[in-house]
This record gives structure tokens, sequence and C-alpha cells, in this order.
């Protein structure tokens, strides 16, 4: 059974995790998962509010006042369902039955533009060899060690 | 490893680049000037006998019995990295596993897999991936007056300022995948020598008939742009991160497809100035 807005307790995970905080964002680099998350303002605010003792209303509240603007739950659970996915709480999270999913573009139009909508981008941290110039590397006969664009000549990427 | 010592190696040199030390020995002394050629930018002679890693060169050739040609053969430690019979291709691949070897084990520098050029005291950096086009705009912006850092990397310290690893630029002809050295004097330019904090990263690559219309990205878009170019962030996310973090809080975030780089400088030059 899912639990109510007032029973969830949501926590931010710590452990195996970078974090850098920028004026407006903060970006986290998940060790374990050697991806990187950048969360904008408003899933950050959020996240840093995932404590275990405070409740899904109560981010709301702290938000609105944060933010000067009113904020509901649902724009928290938003946010608590992108953290959730992007394995940055400790548990996950469950919308209570009661409250309906809402996409970006209904918060959009139900928050407008005062406040942006919680997001969080992420991106796989490549491969060393990813990150390298193609050209010249070992291929023997293995074309897809050369990756998008560069082709083997038999022993090496060109 | 052993049997590999076992062979006569007639000459050596050992260096230190940006903290690795690299050794390299060949069955041939004369060979060795060729290796020069391909060492990085930056490199300095070292007396230690102690490396980080070991390149044994093989020279093939001509043998004593007629119409028989040897094979040239590239060791990196005890792993056979290259096997041709054309001489610059094992040393090609001897600079790639060199760099990237480099690249990632620099212990006080990240290595971003991008292009960099200085204007007026700031450093541009384009990060991109093989094919993006990132040469060609580097060669565009030098014959327009800019500074050259580099074409491949660009090497990053503790406080985000980019260091120049201005090797030759590789410039692909059109519709090749065969690229040609070029010294950056051959452009007009010149080559950057001071450390440089950076005002602008432009996320970019090619596209023909492209429209250039870039839109600002927010630092933390930055920081993930960068990161996907990151050679060491695997190995070493702790070093990289903030690295990485304390460049984009400096400088501004410009993305968009280019068509032809020409067309795109003044544009470029412009907002690291604005």
């Amino acid at each position: 059974m899912v639990k109510s807005s007032a029973q969830q307790l949501p926590i931010a995970r710590k452990e195996g995790l970078l974090v850098e905080t920028l004026p407006d964002e903060v970006l986290v680099y998940d060790l374990d998962r050697k991806k990187a998350h950048c969360l904008n303002q408003t899933a950050a605010l959020i996240w840093q509010h995932c404590d275990g003792r405070t409740s899904v209303s109560e981010i709301a509240l702290a938000l609105s006042d944060h933010l000067n603007a009113p904020i509901d739950e649902e724009v928290v659970w938003y946010g608590l369902n992108h953290l959730s996915k992007t394995r940055l709480l400790e548990e996950e999270v469950a919308r209570p039955g009661e409250l309906p999913s809402v996409s970006r573009r209904d918060l959009i139009r139900k928050i407008g533009l005062a406040v942006s909508v919680p997001l969080v981008i992420s991106v796989l941290a490549p491969q060393a060899s990813a990150a390298n110039s193609c050209f010249g590397r070992l291929c023997a006969g293995n074309p897809s060690v050369c990756g998008a664009g560069c082709t083997c000549n038999g022993t090496t990427c060109q | 490893m052993q049997k590999l010592d076992r062979l006569v190696w007639t000459a050596g040199l050992s260096f230190t680049a940006y903290g690795v030390r690299v050794g390299v020995r060949v069955n041939r002394a004369e060979a060795l000037d060729q290796v020069r050629d391909y060492l990085p930018p930056q490199w300095k002679p070292s007396s230690s006998p102690m490396v980080d890693r070991l390149y044994s060169l093989v020279v093939g050739g001509s043998d004593s019995r007629p119409n028989v040609r040897r094979f040239n053969l590239l060791y990196g430690d005890a792993a056979r990295l290259a096997r041709s019979l054309e001489l610059e291709s094992v040393l090609r691949s001897f600079e790639s596993d060199m760099q990237y070897y480099i690249a990632e084990a620099a212990p006080r520098r990240v290595f971003v897999h991008a292009g960099v050029i200085g204007w007026r005291g700031r450093a541009v950096l384009i990060p991109g991936r093989s094919f993006s086009g990132k040469t060609t705009l580097v060669a565009e912006l030098v014959r327009a007056g800019a500074v050259y850092y580099s074409d491949e990397y660009a090497v990053l310290d503790s406080s985000g300022r980019v260091h120049p690893y201005a090797r030759p630029l590789a410039i692909r002809q059109r519709e090749s995948t065969e690229s040609e050295r070029r010294p950056v004097e051959s452009l007009g330019g010149s080559r950057g020598g001071q450390p440089l904090s950076v005002g602008l990263v432009v996320v970019t690559e090619y596209r023909s008939g492209a429209r250039w219309r870039p839109r600002w990205l927010s630092a933390g878009q930055g920081a993930l742009a960068l990161l996907n170019n990151t050679v060491s962030i695997q190995r070493n996310p702790e070093a990289a991160f903030p690295v990485l973090k304390r460049v984009v809080s400096q400088a501004r975030i410009l993305k968009g497809a280019r068509g032809e780089a020409k067309s795109v400088v003044d544009s470029i030059l412009r907002s690291l100035s604005e």
C-alpha cells in the first residue's frame, strides 16, 4: 500500500557521490554508476531537503519560502520522481494514489515561469578511449574499437 | 617482457611529460630521431631509469634474404601494440597510445578532449569527439588571429586554468580520414606558452549546411559537456570533477551546430569579448 504524502520522508543518498555546488545548480557524480548529474535549482533544493525528517508537504513549503513563489506538492513529487530514477535517493518514493501523475508540460502550465520545473540532466562518464582521438588507435581488424566516425584500416583507426 | 628484454636494444630515451615518465628503446639507433618527432609537446628528457610505461620499437625493413621484408613491431610494456611494414604507421600508433596513456595517467592535470585557443588573455575550449571538426575550427580561429593552444587536449590544472598542448595541427582533408600535420606557424599563427583562465566553452560540431544559431547553456550543462570528453573521469573522478566545476564557474557556455568554420569565427570571438 502506498503511503500518503505526510508519511513519506525521502532521504537523499550521500554515499558514493561527489557533489559540487554551482550558484544555481548542483553537480553530482555517482562513483558506483559512473554517471554525472546536473540538478537545476528546484531539483537541488528538493534533494537538499530530503533529510528523512521532512515530509513532501514540508518540502513544498520550504521551497515556497526559498523561491518566494507558491510551490505545491505536485512539483515536489515530480522532482522526487526524477531524483529517484537517477538513484539519488536512498529509497524509491511512490506518489500517493490520490495524486494524479503530471507531465512536465502540465507542470509548466500550472506553475508558470516564475519557478523552473525540477530537472535532472544525466551523462554517462565516457571510457578514456572514447574521450580520446580515434586516429592512430589500434584496432587490429576490429572496427568497433574505433568508435563513431572512425574506420579501421586493418591495424589502426583512421 | 623477459623475451623482449633479451633482444638487442641499441638506443633509448626516457622523458617526462605532464608528470608521467615514459621510456622508449629501439633496436636501431637511427630510429630514435624519428621517434622524437612523435613525442608529446612539452616533453623533457629524464635521466631516471624508472618509467611508468616502456615502449619497445623493433624496426624491421629488408632482410638479408632476397624479397623478404621484416615487420616493424611496437610493444607497450609487454603487450604488442602494432605490426606493420610501414614504420610511419607504427610510429603513429606509438604516438596515439602514448598520448592516451599520458592523458589518463597525468597526476596533476585533467585532460579534456578539446581544441583550445587563446584570445586577449582568455581561452576558448571546444570539446568534442573525433570528427566533430575541432581542428578545422581551431585552425580558422588561429587564421583570425587567435593564439594556438591545442587541437587535441585542453590540459587543465587544479585551479581550472588551461595549459598549452601545442602539437602540430592534424588537419584532415575534406571527405578524407587521412590527416596532414601542419605546424601552427604555417597558418600564420603562434603558439601560447602561459596558462590561461577559460572564458568560453563552445559545444559544437560541424553539420553540413547548418546555420550558426547558438544558445547559452548553464554552467552545470557546460560541466556535463566537458565531462563527456574528459579522459580520466572514470579513473580519477575525485580529481577531475572539481576541476570541471572550476572551469564552468568562470566561463560562459555556448552550444550550437555549425556550418563552415569561417562563418562562426567572428561570432565566437565576439562572444568571448562580450
